[in-house]
C-alpha cells in the first residue's frame, strides 16, 4: 500500500493545532516538546498521524523525544521507518 | 519550636520534617538532590530577606495576612520561594513564568502581594510584569544577579534584590502565623473574564494533609512524583505531602515530562499522584505495559473524570499499587472524596467512569436541589461540602464567596456548591454526572468557557462569542476549546495572538470558527449544542 509522502508544511500544519505559541518563526531545530511549545498530549495525534506517514505502528521504543522534539528530527524518523 | 495540633501551620509541617530529617534528600530537580538541611537553608535565607522589611504579627486580620508572589516553574529557587515565602509568615501566590506578563501583572494587582519572588525562568518576563504593575515591589530573584539596566529603569518604582542581597538564614525569626491565615492563594478561571483567587487557610491544607499521611501512611523512604505546575492545587499533595513525612519530592525535566512512564523507573518513584489524563497519555502512547511500575505503592488520580480502563491498565502497570479516584475542588483544598478502584469491582461492571466515592473523614457531603434541600437517595442534585477543608473563599469578593459558601436550612455548618451534578447510590457511592454550568476541565485544568468569551469579544471586537470545549470524551472530559465568531471581518491570526497575550495556555481555542450567524433555542438564547454538532 502506497503511503503518503510527508512533507514539511503538511507537519507543521499538524503541529499548529497543538500549538501554545505562534508557529511563525519555527525554524528546522526548534526544540517542540522540550521546550513547552508543544503538549506533551500532542504526542498522541502525532503518534498516530506519524504512523499514518510511515505505514509501520509505532512501540514504545518510538517514544523517545530524541527522535521527536524537532522538525528535522521527526522528518528524520519518518523517513527511517519506511526505508525499513 | 513546639506546636499544639491546633496551631500548626504548612511551613510548620516542613521544618519539623527538616528537623527530623537533615541528611535526607527532599527534592531532586534540574539533575541536583536537595538535602532537608540544604532546602530548608535556601527557604529560610529567601524568608529572612522577606522579613528584613516587615514580619508578621498576631495583629494582622487571619484573612489579610500578607502574601507573596513567586513567579518560577520547578527550579530550587521557585520552590525555596515558595518555602520561604510561608516561613516568613506569609501566605504564597504561585504562577508560572509560560503564562502572559499580563495576567502576571492582573495576578499580583489582585492579591495586592508586595513582593515578588522570581526564579531564572521567571528572569525573561520581568521587565514586563514590573512595567505593568504600578504599586512599588520588593522583587527576589535568589539566583540571580540584579541587572543594572532593570534595577535603573524602576529605581523610583520598585526595589530589586539578587543572589548577593540575600539574608542569612540564620537572621530568620519563627513568625507568629494564624491557622486562619492564607497559606497560598491560586487564581482559577472566572466565568465573569477575569481569573477569581481562592484562599485556602494553613488550617485547611494542615487537615488534609493529615488525612492523606495517615491514609496513605506516607514515610521518609517514599518518592513523590511532581507531574503537576505550582498553580494547580493538586501539586500540594506532591510538594507538602512529600516535605510533612521526610520523603523526596521528585521533579521531571521537560524531557522526562513527555514520557512519564519511563520516569517512574528512572526516578525510583513510589508515589504516583496525576491527572487521569497523563495515564491516558502513557496508555495511548503504548507505554503503560502490565508489570511495568513494579515500585509503585501508591497510585493516585484527580482533577477530571477517571475512566475504568484507564484505571484498570494503571493497576496491570503497577500490581503492588493502591490505585484510588480523588476529588475536590480547590475549595475544598485538593481533595475531599474518593474510591478505591480494585479489579473485579461489582460497581464498575456497568460503569465508563471510577465513582468519585465517600467523603474524606469529617468532611460531610449533601446532593441538594436549587433551594439547597436533600434530593431523594439515587436522584441526581448538585453536590455541597461542608468540614474542615472548606476554604477561606474568594480573595477580595465578599458576594461570590457568599454565593458560594452557603449554610442550607437547617444547617450551622457552612457548606461549598460545587457546581457538580451528581448522584449518591443506595451503596452509600457518589458518582459525578457532569457540570451545572459552563465550566469545562481540560487534563484537569478548570476553565470557565464564560473567562474565554469575555477576553474574545473583548480582543476581538465583537458583541457575541461563545466558547465549547471540544473533543469532549465520554468521560466528559474536553481536550480542548473551539471558538466561534459570527463577524467574518475578524482577523483570526491576529487575534489568536491577542488572545495569547491575556489567556494561559491552556485556555487559548485550538481553533476559532466563523458563522454567518449563531443559531438561537427556543428561548432566544445562542444555541451551544447546535454549534458543538457542527463540529463533529
Amino acid at each position: 500500500m502506497a503511503v503518503p509522502t510527508l512533507t514539511k508544511e503538511h507537519l507543521i500544519e499538524q503541529l499548529e493545532v497543538h500549538a501554545r505559541d505562534d508557529l511563525g518563526d519555527l525554524t528546522d531545530d526548534t526544540e517542540l516538546f522540550s521546550s513547552g511549545l508543544i503538549d506533551s498530549f500532542a504526542m498522541v495525534d502525532l503518534l498516530l498521524f506519524l504512523e499514518k506517514h510511515t505505514g509501520t505502528r509505532l512501540g514504545p521504543e518510538d517514544m523517545d523525544v530524541d527522535n521527536l522534539n524537532t522538525i528535522a528530527k521527526i522528518l528524520a524518523f519518518v523517513a527511517s521507518r519506511k526505508r525499513r | 519550636m513546639s506546636a499544639s495540633p491546633d496551631d500548626r501551620t504548612l511551613h510548620g509541617e516542613f521544618l519539623r520534617a527538616a528537623a527530623d530529617h537533615p541528611e535526607r534528600p527532599a527534592l531532586v530537580v534540574d539533575g541536583e538532590t536537595l538535602s532537608y538541611s540544604a532546602l530548608r537553608r535556601r527557604a529560610l535565607a529567601i524568608a529572612a530577606t522577606l522579613q528584613g522589611r516587615r514580619v508578621a504579627s498576631a495583629d494582622d486580620h487571619p484573612a489579610e495576612a500578607p502574601l507573596t508572589c513567586v513567579l518560577g516553574q520547578r527550579s530550587a529557587a521557585g520552590f525555596a520561594g515558595i518555602l520561604g515565602a510561608l516561613c516568613s509568615g506569609r501566605g504564597y501566590v504561585p504562577m508560572l513564568p509560560s503564562y502572559p506578563a499580563a495576567r502576571i501583572a492582573l495576578m499580583i494587582r489582585r492579591s495586592r502581594a508586595r513582593e515578588l519572588v522570581v526564579d531564572g525562568g521567571g528572569l525573561r518576563l520581568l521587565a514586563d510584569v514590573l512595567a505593568a504593575v504600578d504599586a512599588p515591589l520588593r522583587v527576589l530573584m535568589p539566583d540571580a544577579a540584579v541587572d543594572p539596566a532593570l534595577r535603573e529603569r524602576f529605581a523610583d518604582k520598585h526595589t530589586l534584590l539578587g543572589a548577593d542581597d540575600l539574608a542569612d538564614p540564620a537572621a530568620w525569626a519563627p513568625p507568629v502565623v494564624s491557622r486562619d491565615a492564607a497559606a497560598y492563594l491560586l487564581f482559577t478561571s472566572g466565568s465573569t473574564g477575569e481569573p477569581k483567587g481562592v484562599a485556602v487557610a494553613h488550617r485547611n491544607i494542615v487537615r488534609f494533609l493529615d488525612v492523606v499521611r495517615e491514609r496513605y501512611d506516607l514515610r521518609p523512604e517514599d518518592r513523590f512524583s511532581h507531574m503537576f505546575e505550582v498553580t494547580f492545587d493538586l501539586s500540594l499533595f506532591d510538594l507538602f505531602g512529600a516535605w510533612s513525612s521526610g520523603a523526596c519530592l521528585c521533579c521531571p525535566d521537560g524531557k522526562q515530562r513527555l514520557l512519564p512512564a519511563r520516569y517512574v523507573g528512572d526516578a525510583g518513584l513510589s508515589v504516583w499522584f496525576s491527572v487521569p489524563s497523563t495515564a491516558l497519555l502513557m496508555k495511548d502512547t503504548r507505554t503503560l505495559e502490565a508489570g511495568a511500575f513494579p515500585g509503585l505503592r501508591l497510585a493516585l488520580f484527580c482533577g477530571e473524570a477517571l475512566t475504568v480502563p484507564v484505571a484498570a491498565a494503571f493497576a496491570e502497570a503497577a500490581p503492588a499499587a493502591i490505585v484510588e479516584n480523588l476529588y475536590g475542588p480547590t475549595e475544598l483544598t485538593l481533595a475531599c472524596t474518593l474510591y478505591r478502584y480494585e479489579a473485579g469491582d461489582p460497581a464498575l461492571a456497568d460503569a465508563d467512569v471510577v465513582p468519585i466515592g465517600a467523603p474524606f473523614p469529617g468532611m460531610r457531603a449533601k446532593v441538594v436541589d436549587e433551594a439547597l434541600r436533600e434530593v431523594a437517595a439515587g436522584d441526581s442534585g448538585e453536590l455541597i461540602v461542608a468540614g474542615p477543608q472548606v476554604a477561606l473563599g474568594y480573595w477580595d469578593d465578599p458576594a461570590r464567596t457568599a454565593a458560594s459558601f452557603v449554610r442550607p436550612p437547617g444547617e450551622d455548618a457552612l457548606f461549598y456548591r460545587t457546581g457538580d451534578r451528581v448522584r449518591l447510590d443506595a451503596d452509600g457511592v457518589l458518582r459525578f454526572l457532569g457540570r451545572l454550568d459552563h465550566q469545562v476541565k481540560i487534563r484537569g485544568f478548570r476553565v470557565e468557557l464564560g473567562e474565554v468569551e469575555a477576553v474574545l469579544r473583548r480582543e476581538a471586537g465583537v458583541d457575541a462569542a461563545v466558547a465549547v470545549g471540544w473533543p469532549v470524551t465520554s468521560s466528559g472530559c474536553a481536550g480542548g476549546i473551539v471558538a466561534f465568531l459570527d463577524d467574518a471581518a475578524v482577523d483570526v491570526r491576529a487575534l489568536r495572538r491577542r488572545l495569547m497575550e491575556h489567556l494561559p495556555r491552556y485556555m487559548l481555542p485550538t481553533q476559532v470558527k466563523i458563522v454567518d450567524a449563531f443559531p438561537l433555542n427556543a428561548n432566544g438564547k445562542i444555541d451551544r449544542n447546535a454549534l458543538r454538532a457542527t463540529l463533529s
